[in-house]
């Protein structure tokens, strides 16, 4: 008889262990280390805000801060719902959601911090080593073309950083899962999008930023629902 | 946890939440699932059959609620590796090696020689090879009832067809087999 190997074995009998162990655990006490988890969490992001902006955030970052924290809520709700936790390809679990909310949220509130016209918004912030970059791209095509690749390098980054820790999942995956994760990964970008709103000079052009981020955002999933990786090997690309 | 108890009663258990059921009926069945997922997918597609077992096992814990008590646990769990495999096959035909794909190459490598040839025969795994041949359909009716020793009726729950039709499904791919490793012998001599 063809034996299994012990890893894969080992794998899904704890997975499914787990899952039974976390069955057990009451509702209430689940619910009260999620918040506990993303208040942390969006608290330490704030804290870092506060740095870079060497002042308290303004109205629109804080109600930013408490759309992501609501988001994180979701998503960490979501992650630890007891259930295996088994990586198959093309089977999207709702913890494999959790995973993209979790990363694209920390990694997109990074990138705001660092990221120079946001920051330049409020203060002058000692972080802003991206601002050569920023000016290379002012000079392309002014504040449209320097908002319309914002959008594209920083969300296409870290939306390829975030499916690439469920690349397994994703890729293989039918489309109607695509689309539901590229939507899921968006909704992390929507405070930003608020921010854009509430300021005046970039309320003017946030549509070009608006642009650039869907196009990677569903370039970055692309990459990796069709394994382009693999295909250019399986091609000698 | 008493290990002497029916598949039946272990996954009543386990339904409800216990876990020393659930590691019981796992042991028993792993290698049967794995096995069963392998034979029917050759050895090239290592990584497909790792990720039907997987899958296999979630869907089974996923709807543990809807196990029959009267229903025989051994036809509930290859039903579900059955259709979890032709839903996989279905879905992604154009993206991963089917196992007629896996047949085809198999049927037609040129690079192998006589040596090489015999060596391959007389390997622990010649079986699960020949099966590769046979068509589906009966591949699936001589692994379920002759592999995993299951009876037809339980095979025609399995496959959703008559029992009358595994009898005869199982006796043609008897028949089959019997040439392949014939032909095999007279192809090393």
């Amino acid at each position: 008889m063809t034996q299994i190997p012990e890893q894969l074995s080992n794998k899904v009998n704890q997975a499914i262990s787990k899952a039974l162990e976390e069955e057990k655990i009451p509702f209430k006490n689940r619910m009260a280390k999620i918040i506990l988890i993303a208040s942390v969490l969006v608290l330490f992001l704030a804290g870092l805000g506060c740095i870079s902006l060497k002042q308290s955030l303004p109205t629109s970052w804080t109600l930013a801060f408490i759309g992501w924290w609501t988001l994180l809520i979701a998503a960490f709700t979501l992650y630890f719902k007891p259930e295996p936790k088994l990586e198959i390809q093309g089977n999207l679990s709702s913890w494999i959601f959790a995973k993209i909310i979790i990363s694209m949220t920390v990694i997109t509130i990074f990138e705001l911090l660092i990221c120079p016209s946001f920051v330049v918004m409020d203060s002058i912030s000692s972080w802003t080593f991206l601002a050569p970059i920023t000016d290379v791209f002012m000079s392309w095509g002014g504040m449209k073309a320097c908002m319309f690749l914002c959008g594209f390098i920083f969300v296409g980054l870290g939306s390829l950083a975030s499916f690439l820790l469920v690349a397994k999942s994703l890729s293989g995956s039918s489309f109607r899962g695509f689309i539901k994760c590229v939507g899921i990964a968006y909704l992390t970008q929507l405070p930003i999008l608020w921010i854009q709103l509430c300021d005046e000079m970039l309320r003017e052009t946030f549509l070009f930023w608006l642009l650039g981020s869907v196009l990677s955002l569903l370039l970055a999933g692309l990459i990796i629902h069709l394994d382009l990786r693999r295909f250019f090997i399986r091609n000698n690309i | 946890m008493n290990s002497d108890l029916s598949d039946e009663h272990l996954m009543s258990a386990y339904v409800n939440g216990d876990q020393g059921s659930f590691a019981i009926l796992f042991e028993r069945y792993k290698n049967k699932i794995y096995g069963f997922l392998h034979r029917r997918l050759g050895s090239k597609s290592r990584m497909l059959v790792d990720d039907l077992f997987q899958l296999t096992w979630l869907k089974l814990h996923q709807s543990r609620a809807s196990f029959n008590e009267n229903k025989l646990f051994s036809t509930w769990i290859f039903t579900i590796a059955q259709n979890s495999m032709l839903d996989h096959l279905k879905k992604s035909s154009s993206k991963f090696e089917s196992a007629d794909d896996l047949r085809v190459e198999q049927e037609m490598d040129p690079s192998e020689n006589v040596e090489e040839k015999m060596i391959r025969i007389e390997s622990s795994d010649k079986i699960d090879q020949l099966l590769l041949l046979l068509p589906d359909k009966l591949r699936e009716a001589i692994v379920l009832c002759d592999l995993e020793e299951l009876p037809s009726k339980e095979v025609a729950i399995i496959l959703n067809i008559n029992d009358v039709v595994v009898r005869q499904r199982l006796f043609k791919a008897r028949k089959k087999l019997r040439e392949l490793v014939e032909k095999e012998k007279g192809g090393i001599i």
